[in-house]
């Protein structure tokens, strides 16, 4: 399968633009199949137990998470601590959202577009299963993979609803609230071939309306000194920065620059064709796929004043 | 049915000591018992799950998969031991396991260290009770 048939080729343009003699690179890691990684999962195993279990089939820890490992396994869903809920099978760059919320136990924590769970999961096991996480999505048919996911890796602090994120009923409540945001799904072609298929530019300017009103609500759900978590598996500016730039320009919050050590990460872009987007905007982290060899993921962590 | 009641269930049952629970509520709704951390802020509007499901109310009250492997480690009663990893594979696949043991009713079977999920034994049978999405077939 060449890269003309995997790769549209406006989205190849797209993106000569933006990485200029990077670009064939960036296209060399998006036709590059994904390492198998997983999270080991603390609420049901202690840590060591399921290292020493895991180890028969061939680890390696990743540098910047003590919970995340890459595994040689071709089907990492057919073994027993699998079946027992002691990991969950998670991306390397999915990791780092939740990493860099940084939450407390006992906090009250909203998951925005929570389904399949992964990240509600690595919620409910940075918070120890304490405080309280309120998993929404607004599919009532991936209500059922989340709700799974979440019982069967033993999150007991956590609540699933099923309403709009567009539209929650929340003011000033949550002390962390991640937007998970649905959207091209660019970064996710290495995982799934046929990612792109459906791309197109008319598609990644939908999505940034749609996560422009999800952030909006996010952020007053939250409360003032909380944290709001925005991530995405795409990475076009208009889908990122560009919706960070508009919630900087209607909202009072701020951008926390966060670095991870041993994870390569790149700032956040400014100029984007003849757009020219808040500074700030500099602190978010641009994840390419060619940096850590992962998929491709935008993150940022913004902090609510007002 | 209140929460002393479940409590004296898994006590009588399972063996498993009132104290397992101290920081957790029990909620009855329909033929589902919910099982979920003490404390909790509950939103108003409708729920979709709250914690996991614990138990499921039928003639008898069925624990979940889930809730045995989460508090299986308590029990002290209705455990049964599958000692062959083959068995062990036949059970996550959803395969009813063939032992020579007596008794009648819901238990927790159990391999090695890890508390698989819920059977129900009859006439030396352990009828499979893993829910078909949770089933997998190890190699």
């Amino acid at each position: 399968m060449g890269l003309d048939v995997i790769i549209p080729r406006e989205f190849r343009e797209k993106y000569k633009k933006i990485l200029g003699n990077e670009a064939k690179k960036f296209f060399e890691y998006c036709e590059k199949p994904l390492r198998k990684s997983i999270r080991v999962n603390t609420l049901k195993i202690d840590y060591d137990k399921i290292v020493a279990r895991l180890e028969p089939y061939g680890i390696e820890p990743l540098k910047f998470y003590e919970y995340g490992f890459y595994i040689n396994l071709e089907k990492p869903g057919n073994t027993l601590e699998y079946f027992m809920g002691y990991y969950y099978v998670q991306e390397v760059a999915s990791m780092v959202p939740v990493l860099i919320m940084d939450v407390e136990k006992n906090s009250l924590v909203l998951d925005l577009c929570a389904s399949p769970g992964s990240k509600s999961t690595q919620i409910s096991q940075h918070m120890e299963n304490t405080g309280t996480l309120i998993a929404n999505d607004v599919s009532y048919h991936r209500l059922k993979l989340l709700r799974n996911n979440l019982e069967r890796m033993g999150c007991v602090n956590a609540i699933v609803i099923n309403k709009d994120g567009r539209f929650l009923p929340f003011r000033e409540t949550f002390d962390y609230v991640l937007v998970d945001a649905p959207c091209s799904s660019e970064g996710v072609v290495r995982k799934d071939w046929k990612a792109l298929s459906s791309w197109s530019q008319r598609l990644v300017i939908s999505k940034s309306i749609l996560q422009k009103q999800l952030i909006a609500s996010a952020i007053k759900a939250c409360k003032k000194g909380g944290v709001i978590v925005y991530s995405t598996c795409t990475l076009s500016p208009e889908e990122n920065e560009e919706v960070i730039d508009f919630a900087l320009k209607r909202f009072d919050v701020s951008v926390e620059r966060i670095r991870i050590k041993s994870f390569k990460s790149r700032e956040g872009i400014v100029k984007y064709g003849d757009k020219r987007y808040d500074s700030e905007v500099r602190k978010c982290m641009r994840i390419w796929p060619q940096d850590n060899d992962t998929e491709g993921f935008f993150v940022v962590r913004l902090r609510k004043h007002g | 049915m209140d929460r002393e009641y479940i409590l004296n269930h898994l006590k009588e049952r399972y063996g498993i000591p009132e104290e397992v629970f101290r920081e957790y509520e029990f909620l009855v709704r329909g033929r589902k018992i919910w099982i979920y951390r003490k404390g909790l802020w509950v939103p108003r509007g409708k729920l979709e799950s709250i914690g996991m499901i614990a138990l499921r109310i039928g003639k008898q009250l069925k624990p979940t998969t889930n809730f045995i492997q989460m508090f299986g480690k308590y029990a002290s009663k209705n455990v049964v031991e599958i000692t062959s990893e083959e068995d062990m594979k036949r059970f996550v696949n959803g395969k009813d396991i063939y032992l020579s043991i007596s008794g009648r009713g819901y238990v927790f079977v159990k391999y090695k260290d890890d508390f698989l999920g819920c059977g129900f034994l009859r006439d030396g049978v352990i009828l499979n009770l893993i829910p078909n999405d949770r089933r997998i077939k190890i190699d």
